[in-house]
């Protein structure tokens, strides 16, 4: 019951965090609009017509957003929208704005739940195989290549990818997400660009658990190795690779953008700078907000999972 | 606790899953002609998107024009002109129905017409035609003009002329779906980026050749390429120039280019003190290099232009004009007879003035190379040019607020066949003050009247005459520096038919219902 109450709190806690959080994102995305030089009144009908962008489209697309109003009531504006549930229709495109920022966050979410889920998958597995042998040949190779990847940007991760797997082999598409199996080479972009912080992570996780006294134990009962690390070292090695997934998710939004230019997905990190760039207030609100609500969302979902798996740190400490 | 059995069972299931989906994309959609092209369906209102879904073959016009150029009855079967060239009767086709089954009337095209006259957008061409009324006679719709106007058909072809069915609209009037008549009828709209594509069953003519379609857009050009490369796509329809030869050479497509009518070439403001004397203008037009550009930029020496039209305009581009020749000492002179003499640094100077500009450059793939070349070819004959990122809106914004002095433009003047609706946009009295993408504040009077002569030319002979004059004009007095000609390039990949795909060179459409598959 006390613990139910600790997960409670959290949970609540998590909430209001995440109110402050998306509507602080989605003003910093309005003061990037209002912030980048030039007319924004331009942006726009540079946006909505490309190259037949003329004085009288700028005209036109300044007196049909609102953008001939002052900036604090064009902000007013959208937070009143916002109140009531609506995110108001894009300056670009028109269309109300939740169900384009609720597809590109379907796009994204599939590319990030699958890249991370490889990432942790294949991060635990060469943590444990290089944090068993610490300081042997294998994990002085695992630590040099995860020096060597952690310093290859994602864009070139991607484009290894694409060019191995779409255009020599001919295995995957090279871009788009139209055909089956278009999300895999994004994923394990995303994979490979966590893999170093994350393995290493889980290495040291691996190291500190292995020094501890169960394993010792473990060992004086004659257990196997294979059921000391999956019965006893997998928990405690999860809470630290669990509790570094609020960074990661701050990692993985900058990597996602890369991921959506380089595989032409219609994601939320291209909506949302594409968004700003065309001076769409109120796509970019949209989409900023759903972000902030994302990364605080995963950050709770993380907080919990470390009380889940360590219930010491959900129940109250004995004072001395 | 977390079994070793649960864990290899994850383990296996998870591999297995991304092989099979990985190989099962290309067996269950090799049937879906894959098509892309650098635009993305950013809305659908008809000054935007109508242009995409007409190409797409989705949407049509009234008069369309043929692959060769030529214009072509679609949803017009037939058009003729009263003696007076007064009123313009477009006898509409029987028996076309909209992809929701609404029958396609001249009520309908009349409604249609009105609004197309309502738009305000300076880039829509029917809203220009000077209408007085518009009124249905049987099959027919009737125009009457105030004043006769020869290029009435010309200015139907226009993408926003789209005709499309009443459900199309919201009741505020903007376009909610595209309901058009086409031989392809929209399956789905995802995002800006994915539309499919299905054969309409129902359409009037020759029904399309393959069933499903799927556009994909994509502006960044290297994920076209790599799509292309990788055999994803079976067209890519407007292939970046600068990227023809990487796609070639992965042999496994072959590329269909055609030159366009399309020109890329500096602009200039005529009333800035460094380009309001003709011989400063010809000055910078002789310091360019043309054949160096074309050959190491767009990878095609015929591509250097020394006119307004190319020869994707033959009633237009004059074969005999020779080539404009790079001439270094000639240009130090014309500057020098400007009053521009060599600066300390090298840079040319008047009355204590540099001869120095800033030009925004665009981010399509050619242009950065383009203004790099551009700026050490004119740093020879001592002027400075300051390159600045930037694409169409701060180049626009400059021209609004009066600081342009010198930008690129990238200039079709086959929008619709005759590319007099292009010059009277840029440079007919009453629009050209709006006017940018064709050079700022430059005014000819003789040019003027011979655009306004030949629009309401009644004869033949008066409108060559007319032509004659544009032609001359142009070409002399350069209001677009000529650099290139655009070529359009579409890469075929071996599955679909090479030679069943029609590459327009007025890009009016993809033409995407003729193409056949290889077997």
């Amino acid at each position: 019951m006390r613990r139910l109450r600790g997960l409670g709190a959290v949970l609540i806690g998590h909430l209001i965090a995440a109110a402050g959080v998306a509507f602080a994102v989605a003003t910093l995305a309005f003061v990037a609009v209002q912030m980048a030089p030039g007319d924004v009144a331009f942006r726009i009908a540079e946006a909505r017509y490309g190259e037949r962008i003329s004085l009288q489209t700028v005209d036109q697309a300044r007196a049909a957003t609102g953008m001939d109003q002052n900036v604090l009531v064009q902000y007013l504006r959208w937070i009143e929208s916002s109140l009531t549930g609506q995110l108001g229709r894009s300056m670009v495109s028109g269309r109300p704005v939740m169900p384009e920022v609720w597809r590109s966050f379907q796009t994204t979410s599939g590319v990030a739940v699958a890249g991370v889920g490889l990432a942790l998958f294949m991060s635990l597995i060469i943590g444990f195989a290089a944090g068993m042998q610490q300081d042997r040949i294998l994990d002085r190779a695992f630590l040099f290549a995860s020096a060597i990847l952690s310093s290859v940007p994602s864009f070139l991760i991607g484009i290894a990818l694409i060019t191995l797997f779409a255009i020599t082999l001919r295995w995957l598409p090279a871009a788009g997400n139209n055909l089956p199996g278009y999300a895999i080479l994004p994923s394990c972009t995303l994979a490979l660009a966590l893999l170093p912080d994350l393995s290493r992570v889980a290495r040291n996780a691996v190291v500190r658990t292995l020094q501890d006294f169960y394993p010792t134990y473990g060992r004086i009962k004659g257990q196997s190795w294979p059921r000391i690390v999956f019965g006893h070292a997998l928990r405690p090695t999860l809470v630290p690779i669990v509790a570094y997934f609020g960074p990661l998710v701050a990692h993985t939004i900058g990597g996602l953008v890369v991921i959506d230019v380089l595989f032409n997905l219609d994601g939320l990190g291209t909506r949302l700078i594409d968004s700003v760039l065309a001076a769409d207030i109120p796509m970019a609100m949209g989409a900023g907000l759903l972000i902030g609500v994302s990364v605080v969302a995963v950050n709770g979902i993380s907080d919990i999972m470390v009380q889940l798996l360590d219930p010491r740190l959900s129940t109250p400490r004995l004072r001395p | 606790m977390i079994s070793r059995r649960a864990i290899l069972t994850a383990s296996l299931a998870l591999g297995v899953t991304l092989v099979a989906t990985g190989r099962s994309a290309w067996a269950e959609d090799q049937r879906i002609l894959q098509i892309t092209s650098p635009r993305e369906i950013t809305s659908l209102a008809l000054a935007d998107t109508s242009y995409h879904f007409r190409r797409l073959r989705v949407a049509e016009t009234l008069v369309t024009i043929t692959p060769a150029g030529k214009l072509a009855p679609e949803l017009a079967e037939s058009w003729s002109v009263s003696d007076d060239g007064l009123v313009w009767t477009f006898v509409i086709r029987s028996g076309v129905r909209f992809h929701d089954g609404t029958e396609l009337t001249p009520a309908r095209v009349r409604d249609a017409i009105e609004l197309m006259r309502k738009s305000r957008n300076n880039t829509e061409m029917v809203s220009q035609l000077p209408i007085s009324s518009v009124d249905v006679d049987g099959r027919a719709v009737k125009i009457t003009l105030t004043r006769p106007f020869g290029l009435v058909p010309d200015f139907f072809t226009d993408g926003p002329a789209i005709i499309l069915a009443p459900s199309s609209f919201a009741a505020d009037g903007s376009v909610t779906q595209i309901i058009g008549t086409g031989p392809y009828r929209v399956a789905k709209i995802e995002g800006k980026t994915s539309v499919d594509l299905e054969s309409f069953p129902d359409y009037w003519g020759e029904p399309a050749r393959i069933g499903r379609v799927h556009f994909t857009g994509t502006t960044s050009p290297d994920t076209i390429a790599n799509m292309a490369e990788a055999g994803q796509v079976d067209l890519v329809l407007g292939l970046p120039q600068a990227l023809r030869d990487r796609v070639a050479a992965s042999g496994r497509v072959r590329i269909k280019p055609v030159q366009t009518a399309r020109i890329l070439g500096p602009i200039y403001n005529a009333k800035d003190v460094r380009f309001d004397d003709p011989a400063e203008r010809k000055a910078v037009s002789i310091a360019l290099d043309r054949k160096g550009i074309a050959t190491a930029i767009f990878k095609n020496p015929e591509a250097a232009a020394n006119q307004l039209f190319s020869p994707a305009l033959p009633d237009w581009h004059d074969p005999k004009l020779p080539p404009i020749e790079r001439n270094l000492e000639e240009a130090k002179r014309l500057l020098a007879s400007a009053g521009w003499v060599p600066g300390p640094d090298g840079v040319v100077v008047r009355n204590g003035m540099r001869f120095s500009f800033p030009v925004f450059v665009g981010k399509q793939p050619e242009m950065a190379p383009l203004a790099q070349a551009i700026q050490a070819q004119l740093a020879e004959v001592g002027i400075e040019v300051v390159l600045e990122k930037g694409s169409q809106a701060p180049v626009l914004e400059s021209v609004a607020n009066g600081s342009f002095v010198f930008g690129f433009t990238r200039r079709n003047y086959a929008a619709v066949p005759d590319p007099v609706a292009t010059l009277l946009g840029d440079y007919a009295e009453a629009t050209s003050a709006q006017a940018v993408w064709g050079g700022i504040n430059y005014h000819n009077a003789d040019l003027e009247s011979a655009l306004q002569r030949y629009v309401s030319a009644a004869r033949d002979e008066d409108r060559a005459a007319a032509r004659d004059e544009l032609i001359a004009l142009s070409n002399s007095d350069l209001p677009v520096l000529p650099l290139v000609w655009y070529d359009y390039n579409v890469s075929i990949s071996n599955r679909v038919d090479f030679d069943s795909v029609p590459v327009d060179a007025l890009e009016v459409s993809f033409w995407i219902d003729r193409v056949k598959w290889a077997d």
